[in-house]
């Protein structure tokens, strides 16, 4: 937000359906195939040819819809959008227009970026277009057609983002809907199954003359969408208090000089005559073919993180943390059972420190596969009640990791076997105090003299000497004890 | 040389073997052949193979198959309809030399049956005319009378049909381009219900409208073809997902009976100013002989049949416009040489390689379906055409089928109507509602008009095929009236 | 109505264009002139309602969709036999700067 003036930023987001052939037709989806290997009379747009609709892109589409909330209507339309370009083979687009395949969803900002709710306008189902390289030839663009049919949803935010940091946090929490809350796209930005055109429109706010508007192609990540659109946010600023009169235009983003350049223009007026699709019949939805699309989709994923904060007192943070993939926050849940706050807060900082980390070095995604969720409730519950440290519980973590599907059982006879459980016994603290401070006999005297900083250092000495085990309440206490008594 | 009559014919003759089989098709090539010579040729044929399939023993009628139920017989198809080896150029310079690398499927069902298709047949433009002199290849002539245009679009396959050459043939239709042709040359025309035959590699003209159809010099004959090539197909997504039940004219005794009791409704917007007097006097000569068979005959009024027309001529160049869009010289057919930028490259490979007629319509099209017209045209197109359905189904709720005279005049001379599109547009007029309706449609001879073949249409409710091709044979056999082949007159 | 009717050369240049045809310009006034001609004599009724929204086509025909198995229709030559031209695996094309869609 730049004072005095008013930003509305829209996003087009487009999403390759994870189906095994075309939309159209029955060529295999298999983008990275050699050029032109994956066509068919279909989608090269032979003389002749006719499409016919593939029932689990109507699936997936319709499931990604239900995971925003959106109306699916019970009849939608494919419609013909025309124009000239060399990856298009049939001078058109099969996509829908007037009446999408669904109608006003939502999806809620993380409650770190703000938590209002950004209206969704449509969703519909088209197909891509090919690829052209304007790059591999001197003089020629070339052209493969693999990825022409292959299934797409658009997806129309309403301009309702406020910031650039905005619309990054949206599409964030989008990928995550998509991919791991409906399971209907890989979403990898890289391989194109993931797509953002934004549009930024400015305006003052004292004046009510039509804003400034500008549609940004070409951002390929996420970092991008934001950085370009920071980028108009403060080149369009600087038109509107020039007072220039505001205009329409189109640009591209270029990263490698992190800026915006605007679009040739066209000479001729774009107009798409949209047709209604006639090889096409009309897209009719029952009400049970729609909810079977819904079947086992997760509950929306701010309410999960609602539900993290409210039954477990999970700190906000924590639950956005846990709630990107649904199965996180049921493997939470899991673990924790009937357990109080403590454990669950715990468990969700196991999950999120050496678990996440462990899951990374391993490359998997799944936490069940590597540590049943009983046994996380387990290493939980001694950490709160204070048999594990937070060292020796990173321990048992790490054993645990490397015998994969440890059972709760399995982490106590650890415990037991590497003697990890936190020690107690005066008797035993004091004699391990008694070695750290013969080990450090320049910091004792000094910290007797009167440096008092240095306590923390020694109660550090007296932890690695136990190996981590001394239950540290009580050990600073004997420390202090014997720092205070002359020897 | 001979000419080929009638299916049963060839069947009659495929069934002594090998050497009938070469002697037929020898016969077929050498007439087709024939056609394309001479002073003022035919020229029913863009395109002819050189040789026929080898004989296939298991497919021989004898044989008794199923598959072979057309064993051996020649077919010639429209060459809008895509063809494995044979070029399909759908009449366009655009498409001069493309062969496509896939079949139609009416065009496999055929050649699964045992049929082998001779050559590809002439054809307005991409389908878009009515007397085949929008041919980038030359005009058709009508076997009949060679100063005169064999109707069009489907102009080769109805001349090819009417000279001989072959005992029937595959057209295509999308405002009477099966019809009108048939009328003309004095042979039997089908155009199904849409649907009932799959759209699967016939070049697209205007989607909503097209239809693939027969030619044949009987109604039992024309039943045949249609036979085989009906049906569901996984791969258009307008054909219906239910058959239902086979085409045939199979009636038990006397075929005059079909037409017993039957009610045929005469729709009096067919029978107005526009209809040329001989015409009328044989149609009305017809309508005589089906009361004599015992139907009724029934007054009915099809109020939209004024409008239908102009409808037509919005929504088929709406659609045209769309489906022609794929022909920019990138992926295949004829690029425009010497363009600099791809936009040079992609007006002149157009500009070049569509006719007149063909720009028209797709300006036409374009026109209408421009944001700025959309509502004035497309939309009220469509609303015309709603009345166009209300009015048939009003129309069956009382009546088996309607009759009409398919065409307003007999065929026309070469380059009469040529130079005005809007009367060239006028020979439509009586075959453009059962396409926009979607319903069955057909014409047969019912005699001649100083020589010249006239037509009569009959037309049912969708999906009552059977019951149009049983009247039809009906009449067929109570008029007694066979147009001659050309030169037996 | 009348006014609605007319088909002027700009119209037939702006329908050119959009439709990527090549005209000269004797072409634009005789397709302006015969395209004219083709809409005087359209004959319409009066709308009797607003205009239809989904009534383009039969609403009764089912979608009759394809269940998501490889299922391409063979090409019986490869898309290099069909290509005006052709290099590398790719069909290529006058260059062009990456357009706006």
């Amino acid at each position: 937000m730049i004072s005095g003036l008013k930003t509305a930023i829209g996003l087009e987001v487009h999403v390759q359906l994870r189906t095994k052939t075309k939309l159209f037709c029955g060529c295999s989806v298999d983008v990275g195939a050699p050029p032109n290997s994956r066509v068919c009379p279909v989608c090269l747009g032979l003389p002749g040819a006719l499409p016919t609709t593939n029932e689990e892109a109507v699936r997936l589409a319709t499931r990604a819809a239900l995971a925003f909330g959106f109306c699916v209507e019970p009849t939608s339309e494919f419609v013909r959008k025309q124009y000239f370009y060399p990856d298009l083979p049939k001078g058109y687009q099969i996509t829908q227009y007037a009446h999408p395949l669904a109608r006003d969803g939502a999806l809620r900002l993380p409650e770190s970026d703000g938590g209002r709710r950004v209206r969704l306008s449509r969703l519909q189902l088209e197909e891509d277009a090919g690829k052209s390289n304007h790059d591999l030839f001197a003089e020629e663009t070339a052209v493969d057609f693999n990825r022409s049919g292959v299934p797409l949803i658009e997806i129309v935010t309403e301009p309702e983002i406020r910031t650039p940091g905005e619309a990054r946090a949206l599409l964030v929490r989008l990928r995550q809907v998509l991919k791991h809350y409906a399971g209907v796209s890989d979403c990898n930005m890289e391989e194109g199954s993931l797509r953002v055109d934004a549009n930024v429109s400015i305006r003052a706010l004292a004046d009510a003359a039509p804003p400034w508007k500008v549609e940004v192609k070409n951002l390929n990540s996420f970092g991008n969408v934001k950085r370009a659109l920071a980028f108009e946010e403060r080149r369009l600023s600087a038109r509107v208090r020039e007072g220039c009169p505001p205009e329409r235009e189109t640009r591209r983003y270029d990263a490698s000089v992190r800026e915006t350049r605007p679009l040739r223009t066209k000479e001729e007026v774009l107009d798409y005559r949209y047709l209604p699709e006639p090889d096409l019949a009309l897209l009719n939805l029952s009400e049970a073919e729609i909810s079977s699309c819904g079947v086992g989709l997760p509950p929306p994923i701010d309410e999960i993180e609602a539900r993290l904060v409210e039954r477990y007192g999970l700190s906000l943070y924590d639950a956005c943390q846990l709630a990107t993939r649904p199965e996180r926050a049921a493997y939470l849940e899991a673990a924790v059972g009937e357990g109080d706050g403590e454990i669950a807060k715990a468990a969700a900082n196991i999950m999120i420190g050496d678990l996440a980390a462990g899951l990374n070095r391993r490359g998997s995604l799944s936490e069940a596969d590597l540590l049943p969720p009983e046994t996380l409730g387990r290493l939980a519950r001694l950490r709160t009640n204070g048999t594990l440290s937070s060292t020796t519980a990173s321990r048992a973590l790490a054993l645990l990791l490397w015998m994969e599907g440890a059972t709760p059982e399995d982490l106590d006879e650890l415990v037991r076997r590497e003697g990890l459980a936190q020690v107690g016994d005066p008797a035993e603290l004091e004699s391990w105090i008694r070695v750290a401070l013969s080990e450090n006999p320049e910091e004792v005297a000094r910290s007797r003299a009167g440096e008092s900083r240095l306590l923390g250092y020694l109660m550090g000495e007296v932890m690695r000497v136990s190996g981590g085990r001394a239950e540290p309440k009580l050990a600073r206490r004997l420390l202090e004890e014997a720092l205070a008594s002359p020897e | 040389m001979g000419a080929l009559r009638s299916l049963s014919a060839a069947r009659e003759m495929l069934s002594l073997g090998e050497d009938a089989y070469l002697e037929l098709a020898s016969l077929a090539l050498h007439r087709a052949h024939e056609l394309e010579g001479g002073e003022a040729p035919i020229h029913a044929f863009l395109s002819l193979v050189e040789e026929p399939p080898r004989f296939r023993a298991e497919l021989s009628p004898a044989g008794g198959a199923a598959a072979s139920r057309l064993a051996g017989v020649p077919i010639a198809v429209k060459d809008n309809i895509c063809t494995l080896g044979l070029p399909t150029t759908c009449g366009s310079r655009l498409l001069e030399g493309y062969v496509s690398p896939y079949a139609a499927t009416a065009v496999r069902r055929l050649e699964e049956s045992g049929a082998w298709v001779i050559g590809k047949t002439n054809l307005d433009e991409f389908g878009m005319g009515s007397s085949t002199e929008n041919s980038a290849f030359g005009p058709t002539r009508n076997p009949a009378d060679r100063k005169r245009v064999p109707g069009g679009s489907s102009g080769g396959s109805a001349a090819a049909v009417a000279a001989g050459v072959v005992p029937a043939a595959l057209g295509s239709s999308t405002g009477g381009s099966i019809r009108q042709p048939a009328a003309m040359c004095g042979v039997v025309g089908v155009k199904p219900t849409y649907g009932r035959v799959s759209r699967y590699g016939l070049v697209a003209f205007a989607s909503s409208l097209d239809h693939v159809g027969v030619f044949a010099r009987s109604v039992p004959d024309a039943a045949a073809i249609l036979g085989v090539v009906v049906g569901v197909d996984r791969r258009d997504a307008t054909s219906r997902p239910r058959d239902p039940g086979p085409v045939s004219t199979s009636t038990a005794g006397e075929p005059s009976e079909a037409l017993r009791g039957r009610s045929i409704g005469v729709p009096a917007e067919y029978f107005g100013d526009e209809l040329d007097d001989g015409v009328r006097q044989v149609a009305e000569r017809a309508l005589d002989t089906i009361g004599e068979a015992g139907a009724r005959l029934i007054p009915v009024s099809l109020p939209s049949t004024a409008t239908a027309l102009s409808c037509y001529y919005v929504v088929a160049p709406a659609e045209a416009s769309a489906n022609l869009a794929r022909f920019d010289g990138v992926r295949y057919g004829r690029r425009a040489t010497g363009g600099r930028t791809l936009s040079e490259t992609y007006l002149r490979s157009r500009g070049e390689g569509f006719g007149d007629e063909v720009k028209r319509r797709i300006l036409l099209g374009t026109h209408v379906l421009s944001a700025r017209q959309y509502e004035a045209y497309y939309l009220r197109a469509l609303e015309l055409r709603r009345h166009v359905h209300e009015d048939f189904r009003r129309a069956f709720r009382t009546v088996d089928a309607l009759f009409a005279p398919t065409t307003p005049t007999v065929a026309f001379r070469l380059g009469e109507k040529r130079a005005t599109p809007t009367e060239m547009y006028t020979a439509d007029i009586f075959t453009v509602a059962a396409n926009l309706a979607g319903i069955p449609a057909m014409t047969i001879p019912i005699g001649n008009q100083g020589g010249m073949p006239v037509g009569g249409q009959l037309m049912c409710a969708a999906w009552e095929e059977e019951k149009m091709l049983g009247i039809a044979a009906a009449l067929e056999t109570c008029l007694e009236y066979v147009h001659p082949l050309a030169g037996e007159a | 109505m009348a006014p609605r009717h007319r088909f002027s050369a700009a119209d037939v240049r702006r329908a050119a264009a959009l439709a990527s045809l090549a005209l000269s310009s004797e072409e634009v006034e005789r397709f302006a002139d015969e395209l004219a001609r083709v809409l005087d004599g359209f004959e319409w009724v009066e709308s009797s309602g607003p205009p239809p929204e989904v009534v383009s086509r039969d609403r009764h025909l089912e979608p009759g969709l394809r269940s998501d198995a490889p299922d391409s229709d063979t090409l019986h030559k490869p898309p290099s036999e069909l290509a005006p031209d052709w290099r590398d695996g790719f069909f290529v094309v006058p260059r062009l700067p990456a357009l706006d869609r």
